[in-house]
């Protein structure tokens, strides 16, 4: 597979009144052409920042410092404001987050979709209408030619997230960017959205990149997933190796945190503490403060990624070679076990696997205390 | 829609007859008679009252009056014998209302560029300036302004008249005074809802169809940031109908606004009436024009209105 889009070392600072903000601290990823790729993280984490990078959005007071966006091999920032304005809903265009207040109140939303078809070709104003129609059945619009003059407020949440999928995908972009598109819908249409996602991407040959913090969406759409925590990605893999095989404590927490049928206990799990401010990012692994794991070189120096497989990479000083075994939470540890049923092949080779040393346990229970 | 217009037209008929009735009791209330003149004999002053109907009992003359207004007919005047008043009013009021809507026009125009300017640059110098013109325009009163246009463009430039009523060129000074207030107040009223607006998910999505800046504002961010400045037309409006005295007054211009004034003061029981109606109607057609344009700006509200 070809990679469409490949971010390199990217770093981004906001300029506040508090202070500067290192929002993203070098994020490298990359998107091949056909999959779906899901960013997760809790907010704050940068993945909308990320994104918005990439669409050319980042806001007035945001900085690149370092890094490159390569889509197709050229530069994305290097790009002027004409050259992204041709780029922006031709060749990748996003889908935002809450769709009650992303279309504008007082447009025709047919000439909200025809709008996108005007600015990047020349198309009268008749066929682009008609066009916009046709796509907006496609999404799921019933009877869109007669909708066509209706204004937003006469559609339902869903309705409209259907009619801003529409905008994204009219002129059939090489990427699609979605900002947690389903956070503002409830469960339902949750499900009915990201049916629609996955049917058009094979219709329109699209690559994702989808946002969320919610993991169960992730599982159901997802090729492959980033983990982001305090502006880097700590942990990347394809999706049965976050969800069966994670190996960064932060993963774990998000995965224990997610309700499964499975689930024994009445309460929910929940990482401790919050998230680091970013205008001092902390020194060592930004999540050694919330880590019931942390080792004391988690404290002094930054993990690099250490390869669990060729698509699978984490950054946690686990997977060190001196790193001492630790015993799984028990969801983590059952996970584990699907992943060994489902990969029998790697049975005995996975190191973490093997039962932990009791002295190895002592320290990482000990370390659990100071992290409070 | 027009079911609703239709019921707004029977509301604004009840109010103005309320406006008539509040005024004419409140009048009557007022000390002193038309003939004030203490050299009037009193039998002489009788016959006066007695001509123009003041001996009968109040409510007579309230449903006299009534009647007359119904029929378009406010009485004559006693101040300018014989005048009736509405050839009165008529034959002054053109003036201010030329002014008056040119200073509306003008005014609230160029505050909504200024006020989008200034949003679309926020926090640049241009924004600045901006402010600081909007702040001095709507701070100094209108009558500085006039003289001091006054001085530099008809005195030391001879570019327009100095003053009096004299074609359309004596009407751009009392106009651009006047536009001063309603300039400041749009500007103001605009940027700050235009750097809402700007910040909005919708304009985001707009540009992330690949729309340029000015195409986003156009297309955009104009239209959904004019819906509160509709809001302040309305008064605003009626404001500068009435507030023009002042202007009137320094440019000679022979308007209602002096007349006005001239009526309380003598007691000119139906100048007064008739003024007060034709304020009353102004603004009231003024309010349902401003509910009526909020409707096609804001087509939430138009089907609102329209389903009830």
């Amino acid at each position: 597979m070809s990679k469409i889009l490949e971010v390199n070392n990217l770093e981004i600072d906001f300029n506040t009144y508090a202070g500067t903000v290192h929002a993203i601290r070098n994020v490298s990823f990359h998107l091949d052409k056909g999959e779906t790729l899901a960013i997760v993280g809790e907010s704050g984490s940068g993945k909308s920042v990320t994104l918005r990078t990439i669409m050319g959005l980042l806001a007035k007071n945001g900085e690149v410092k370092n890094g490159e966006i390569l889509f197709n091999g050229q530069d994305i920032l290097k790009k002027s404001e004409k050259e992204l304005n041709a780029m922006r809903g031709n060749d990748i265009s996003m889908i935002f987050q809450d769709p009650m207040t992303s279309l504008d109140p007082t447009m025709p939303i047919g000439k909200q979709v025809a709008e996108v078809l005007r600015i990047h070709g020349s198309i009268s104003k008749k066929s682009a209408l008609d066009e916009a129609a046709r796509v907006l059945e496609l999404v799921g619009i019933k009877d869109a030619k007669a909708r066509l003059k209706d204004y937003p407020h006469q559609f339902s949440g869903g309705q409209r997230q259907r009619i801003v999928i529409a905008i994204a995908i009219i002129n059939n972009p090489q990427i699609l960017i979605a900002d947690e598109p389903t956070t503002a819908l409830d469960v339902t249409i949750q499900a009915q959205i990201l049916n629609l996602l996955k049917e058009l991407q094979t219709k329109i040959d699209t690559s994702i990149i989808f946002i969320t913090h919610d993991l169960g969406v992730v599982a159901g759409i997802a090729d492959r997933v980033a983990v982001m925590y305090a502006g880097k990605i700590i942990e990347y893999g394809t999706v049965d190796e976050i969800f069966y095989n994670a190996q960064h404590p932060y993963t774990w927490g998000l995965l224990e945190s997610m309700p499964t049928l499975e689930t024994n206990s009445d309460r929910l799990h929940a990482i401790p503490g919050t998230p680091p401010s970013l205008i001092n990012p902390p020194v060592g692994d930004a999540f050694a403060a919330r880590n019931a794991y942390a080792m004391k070189i988690d404290t002094e120096q930054e993990p690099p990624f250490f390869k669990v497989s060729d698509t699978h990479y984490a950054a946690t000083w686990l997977l060190h070679p001196e790193a001492p075994a630790v015993e799984f939470p028990p969801e983590i540890a059952r996970r584990r076990e699907v992943w060994k049923k489902m990969n029998p092949q790697l049975a005995g080779k996975d190191p973490e696997a093997q039962a932990p040393a009791p002295e190895a346990k002592a320290a990482a229970s000990s370390t659990e205390k100071e992290a409070d | 829609m027009t079911k609703y217009i239709i019921k707004r037209i029977c509301y604004l008929l009840l109010t103005l007859f309320i406006i008539a009735s509040i005024t004419f009791f409140l009048m009557k209330l007022m000390p002193g008679t038309p003939f004030n003149n203490p050299k009037i004999p009193a039998e002489q002053l009788a016959a006066l009252k007695k001509a123009n109907g003041l001996d009968k009992p109040v409510y007579v003359q309230y449903f006299k009056y009534l009647a007359g207004v119904v029929h378009g007919d406010f009485g004559t005047s006693y101040q300018f014998a014989g005048q009736s008043v509405s050839h009165l009013i008529s034959s002054r009021v053109a003036p201010s209302l030329q002014i008056g809507a040119q200073a509306m026009v003008v005014g609230t125009l160029l505050g909504i560029l200024l006020g989008a300017i200034a949003a679309i640059r926020a926090n640049t110098w241009v924004d600045s300036v901006a402010t600081i013109f909007a702040i001095l325009g709507r701070s100094i009163p209108n009558f500085v302004f006039a003289a001091l246009l006054q001085f530099w463009l008809a005195f030391k430039w001879h570019i327009f008249p100095i003053a009096l009523w004299d074609g359309a060129s004596s009407s751009v000074l009392p106009t651009i005074a006047l536009a001063m207030a309603p300039l400041a107040q749009t500007a103001r009223f605009m940027r700050t809802e235009m750097v809402d607006v700007l910040n909005s998910d919708y304009i985001e999505l707009a540009r992330s169809k690949g729309e340029s800046e000015w195409q986003t504002v156009a297309k955009h961010a104009l239209r959904n940031s004019m819906i509160p400045i509709v809001t302040i037309i309305g008064p605003m409006a009626v404001d500068l109908m009435v507030g023009s005295l002042v202007v009137e007054n320094i440019f000679a211009i022979p308007g209602i606004g002096e007349q006005f004034v001239r009526s309380i003061l003598t007691n000119d029981y139906p100048t007064i009436m008739g003024l007060t109606m034709m304020y009353s109607v102004m603004l009231v057609v003024v309010l349902l024009v401003v509910d009526i344009l909020y409707g096609f700006i804001d087509p939430r509200i138009r089907l609102a209105g329209g389903s009830k």
